[in-house]
């Protein structure tokens, strides 16, 4: 009994590490891939998930078990929604006479999420663990479930893409989203 | 024109940019979670969602109801044969959500079966004798209606609205007297004495759950009145808890 209860003590003080050093990282990560609300699930389903299976934690890797759990919920939440849709939702739901400057930032922001939204999947997951997660490019390539050299490359493009698109829409006339198209990125 | 570099696009496009979460766990919603998982006795499985079946089954669910001219597509499990008939049927709406009719509250085994085939995280009890006394409270994610209620609420965990749940009596039927529990409704005023099949047992109660507003950290968990407490008018208790935070209060 004594070593069994030895053995629950040292399971919780390394989730306790865990948790303090990795929860912050993970709300963040589902806060990009979600919303702030949806967000606190997601992190909490991920470190339930990693207290019911801590002996499967590889350590020394942890990070990146959790980052792929945390995927893997996000994906389950996120099934079915269609993003743009939302994206669209809120640029239409700016108010007209917002503050200008705030009203810049949100545009600028929307704007941008907009070409990545407009990336291939892989691309765009590429682009956030590398930019936004700052993983370095193995670590990243285990999250997305291909090898370092198939990540670099994948990277490679999705940069050149998203700068692409990005020059496309900044042209003077066409709308954004007239341009925000295959051929724009080839 | 000069080109902006793919890291500030990124930058700019960050949600999270300007979220401070570094501590995150500290704070009150984070050590509430914390507490939450760890008194998790880790014995109960991770539950993953089947989501592609649930996917192909709403997919023959709508092609039923089309061919049948229906707005819904009804999946009736039987009750026990012991009382003849069903005690719920559970419907997956065209709007995705799931309703559960219910003529009698019985074995909540299989509903709760039903219930996660459906996808959701779902328990479903018969609560103690004690807990008829808490008809129609309010406690935190715990949700009881009145017969004479027709209710929708929101529950709601660490901050966030996590189930619609509507719980709503049946619009009153033909007959002048609702019938009690256990007997059928009265019959019809026309007659029909050549019909040989048994009037449509009354529905007592249903139950309507949207399972995209239901989060993956929670469960929802439906409570049977206890024996005898239906003929008093007591339906159903519904709760939304984080899973692995054990049964809510009555469960």
């Amino acid at each position: 009994m004594a070593r069994e209860d030895r053995r629950v003590d040292r399971d919780q003080d390394y989730f306790d590490a865990l948790y303090r050093q990795y929860y912050g990282l993970i709300l963040r990560f589902a806060i990009r891939g979600t919303d702030p609300l949806t967000a606190r699930d997601v992190a909490a389903e991920t470190f339930l998930q990693a207290w019911r299976r801590l002996d499967t934690v590889p350590r020394s890797k942890e990070l990146a078990w959790l980052y792929t759990t945390a995927r893997n919920v996000i994906n389950n939440e996120l099934r079915g929604r269609k993003r743009r849709t939302r994206l669209d939702e809120r640029l239409q739901a700016q108010p007209a006479d917002a503050d200008p400057d705030l009203a810049d930032d949100v545009v600028d922001r929307l704007h941008a999420q907009r070409l990545l939204e407009s990336l291939p999947p892989k691309d765009r997951e590429a682009l956030q663990l590398v930019e936004w997660e700052h993983l370095d490019l193995n670590t990243a390539a285990r999250i997305a479930g291909c090898t370092s050299a198939t990540f670099r490359v994948r990277l490679h493009r999705a940069r050149r893409r998203l700068v692409a698109a990005d020059e496309a829409t900044r042209r003077p006339h066409p709308p954004v989203q007239n341009l925000i198209t295959d051929e724009a990125l080839s | 024109m000069t080109s902006r570099s793919a890291a500030t696009i990124m930058h700019t496009a960050d949600p999270a940019a300007d979220v401070p979460v570094d501590d995150a766990w500290a704070d009150a919603e984070g050590r509430a979670t914390y507490e939450r998982i760890v008194a998790d006795d880790r014995s109960t499985p991770v539950i993953t969602l089947p989501r592609r079946r649930y996917r192909r089954r709403l997919a023959l669910g709508v092609a039923l109801a089309a061919s049948a001219g229906a707005v819904v597509a009804v999946v009736g499990i039987p009750g026990s044969a012991n009382h003849g008939g069903a005690a719920w049927a559970v419907t997956r709406n065209s709007d995705g959500s799931v309703t559960v009719a219910f003529t009698d509250y019985r074995d909540p085994a299989q509903l709760q079966g039903k219930l996660r085939d459906a996808g959701l995280r779902a328990n479903v009890r018969t609560l103690a004798a004690q807990c008829s006394a808490s008809r129609t409270t309010y406690k935190e994610f715990v949700m009881s209606f009145d017969s004479s209620i027709s209710h929708t609420a929101f529950g709601r965990l660490l901050g966030i609205p996590v189930a619609k749940v509507t719980i709503k009596p049946p619009s009153p039927p033909n007959a002048p007297q609702t019938p009690r529990l256990g007997q059928p409704p009265s019959a019809p005023s026309a007659p029909q004495p050549s019909s040989p099949s048994p009037a449509r047992p009354h529905v007592l109660s249903s139950l309507t759950v949207h399972p995209q507003f239901l989060p993956s950290a929670a469960t929802l968990w439906v409570g049977f009145p206890p024996e005898g407490a239906a003929s008093a008018g007591h339906l159903l208790t519904v709760a939304v808890a984080s899973t692995g935070s054990g049964a809510p209060t009555c469960f």
